[in-house]
């Protein structure tokens, strides 16, 4: 970048040291990605569709941490209001990668559904309560474009951020109830009489899609902290 | 020189000496309360001056009930779960309809400045709103009912354990909603767009308080579609909403409610 | 164990799962990249980086 030599090193380091952890956690995903469909066998009961839980389970962790850790971040706003701005972009990232991954964690598992049940979508406590996480984080990010007022929409969008965490257990135990009584649950991590082979080529996607989130996470956090500076800086806040 | 409500709803709030006067009558009770009371008789006054507005969210709910039959069929309405779960939707209509004015007749008038800046506190408001709210569903819930009793065939033998269920799931189904909804409707005070962010945010939000309700409805009759039914768990997502808000909103009410 | 699944394979949902997520994942981080760059661009145009005060201890804040 032709700009390296004029911007303060303060920024350009993190900047630099965070594209070069992207690509290296890129790697480890690959190579997870690779072990998921070539280096493990067949499952037993689902054949070679189960492959899906290798991207599908990983997605769905980091959706729900990062929406947790925004509704964290979110309190950190209210409380601390000296610091409210870092807080605030950490919570809007934080919030904006959540709903990236939970869509990505709907469409996986609709996609699993269709082989698996003969369904795209079956109505699932997990699947659905994460369903109505998606519609609240875009809220979030719905109320954020339409607040104009900088102060409002920091104390607002942290409200929506705890209020959406706070809601996801209770819609989940909710949409669990309700369908207890038609079914059990629809996908169903096997806990027992799984390989070891499994398990650990399941941890190391964790562990791969958890570090590349955090890469991102990093990245986008970045973007919109330049992007706030230059807004407040022209006046446009 | 004769008020206006508004005239008067203003004079009232300026007036330093209102609130202690009210304090010095009423020296027993907390101030908190007084504040609490004084948003409620505000409210109902402010309702009163629009009736217009309640038969509008009649009429609108009346409309509901026509739609669905439209919509699903009268054979569909046959039976119980799809009744029941009618009843339940227009009620989430009829909530978020009126969550959608809940803080209008005050701002219209001009007068929450006023309010925000006096003594009261912001809590009070916040909870005298609530409250008056859930009693506003209310009123709209008994007609709607009625015509749901009537429009949709439902039998007179489970009439009575119908009305029995239903009335207390409706009182906490109210007052959650209700906080909820208030907490919804300060977020979005002051964003433009306002009529579509508010139902945005409060229907996923509501989710839980809704399928509680609708649960705990159908369990009227003989109602087979129902195999393993836990209704404390029910119970207990219900009552969790109007607490968990209310308090939320206590905590925040500073927050929520700014000039 | 059936592996097919009317006309189509296993291949094609496993195989779309994971296309589906690294596209995704990859057109965010790249439009935070572009963003991101685009930003420090007009931040250096406008001489924000010319002046050493508070201006660029705000820019510089440690991110979490």
């Amino acid at each position: 970048m032709s700009l390296e030599n004029e911007i303060p090193k303060e920024i350009i380091q993190p900047i630099k040291r965070w594209n070069y952890l992207l690509f290296i956690f890129i790697f480890f995903q690959i190579i997870g990605w690779y072990l998921a469909l070539y280096h493990i066998g067949a499952d037993t009961d689902q054949g070679n569709v189960y492959r899906i839980i290798f991207v599908h389970v990983p997605v769905a962790w980091c959706a729900f941490f990062w929406v947790f850790l925004s509704a964290f971040f979110a309190i950190l706003t209210l409380l601390n209001p000296q610091k409210s701005e870092i807080f605030d972009r950490s919570s809007h990232t934080a919030i904006e990668l959540g709903t990236l991954f939970s869509v990505l964690m709907l469409i996986t598992g609709s996609v699993w559904g269709k082989p698996t049940w003969g369904v795209w979508w079956d109505w699932d406590p997990r699947l659905t309560s994460s369903l109505v996480m998606f519609l609240i984080c875009c809220g979030y990010l719905v109320l954020r474009h339409f607040t104009p007022d900088i102060r409002t929409r920091r104390n607002i969008a942290a409200i929506v951020s705890i209020l959406s965490a706070v809601n996801v257990p209770i819609v989940y135990y909710s949409v669990n109830l309700w369908r207890s009584v038609h079914q059990p649950q629809t996908f169903v991590e096997k806990a027992k009489n799984v390989s070891s082979d499994i398990s650990i080529v399941l941890l190391f996607n964790f562990a791969a899609m958890f570090l590349l989130s955090i890469a991102i996470y990093k990245i986008r956090r970045q973007s919109i902290s330049a992007k706030e500076t230059l807004e407040y800086v022209r006046g446009e806040q | 020189m004769e008020l206006g409500f508004y005239g008067y709803l203003i004079l009232e709030v300026t007036n330093k000496n209102t609130f202690e006067r009210l304090g010095e009558n009423l020296r027993k009770y907390p101030s908190f309360f007084t504040y609490f009371i004084f948003i409620n008789k505000i409210s109902c006054r402010s309702i009163w001056m629009r009736k217009a507005s309640w038969f509008g969210t009649l009429l609108f709910a009346g409309c509901l009930l026509i739609l669905f039959p439209f919509g699903l069929g009268t054979e569909a309405l046959q039976r119980n779960d799809v009744r029941i779960g009618s009843l339940w939707i227009i009620n989430e209509f009829i909530a978020a309809l009126i969550i959608g004015r809940m803080f209008s007749p005050e701002q219209e008038s001009f007068a929450l400045d006023y309010i925000l800046s006096s003594r009261m506190p912001r809590a009070a408001l916040l909870v005298g709103k609530i409250s008056f709210t859930a009693l506003q569903i209310l009123s709209l819930q008994i007609p709607v009912t009625f015509f749901w009793i009537i429009l949709y065939n439902v039998q007179t033998e489970i009439l009575i354990e119908l009305l029995k269920t239903i009335v207390p799931i409706s009182l906490i189904f109210n007052l959650g909603t209700a906080s909820l909804g208030a907490l919804v409707s300060c977020l979005t005070a002051r964003s433009l767009a306002k009529e579509i962010l508010q139902p945005m945010l409060f229907f996923p939000l509501q989710s839980g308080v809704l399928l509680a309700a609708v649960s705990l409805s159908m369990q009227i009759g003989d109602n087979v579609l129902l195999g393993a039914f836990s209704s404390t768990a029910w119970w207990t997502v219900l009552s969790a909403y109007p607490i968990l808000f209310t308090a939320m909103g206590f905590l925040l009410s500073n927050v929520l409610l700014q000039e | 164990m059936n592996e097919s699944y009317g006309n189509v394979g296993w291949q094609i949902f496993v195989y779309a799962s994971y296309f589906i997520v690294g596209v995704s994942l990859l057109s965010y981080v790249i439009m935070a990249i572009f963003s991101r760059k685009k930003s420090l661009k007009n931040m250096y145009e406008e001489g924000f980086f010319q002046e050493k005060n508070s201006k660029n201890s705000s820019a510089g804040e440690k991110s979490l």
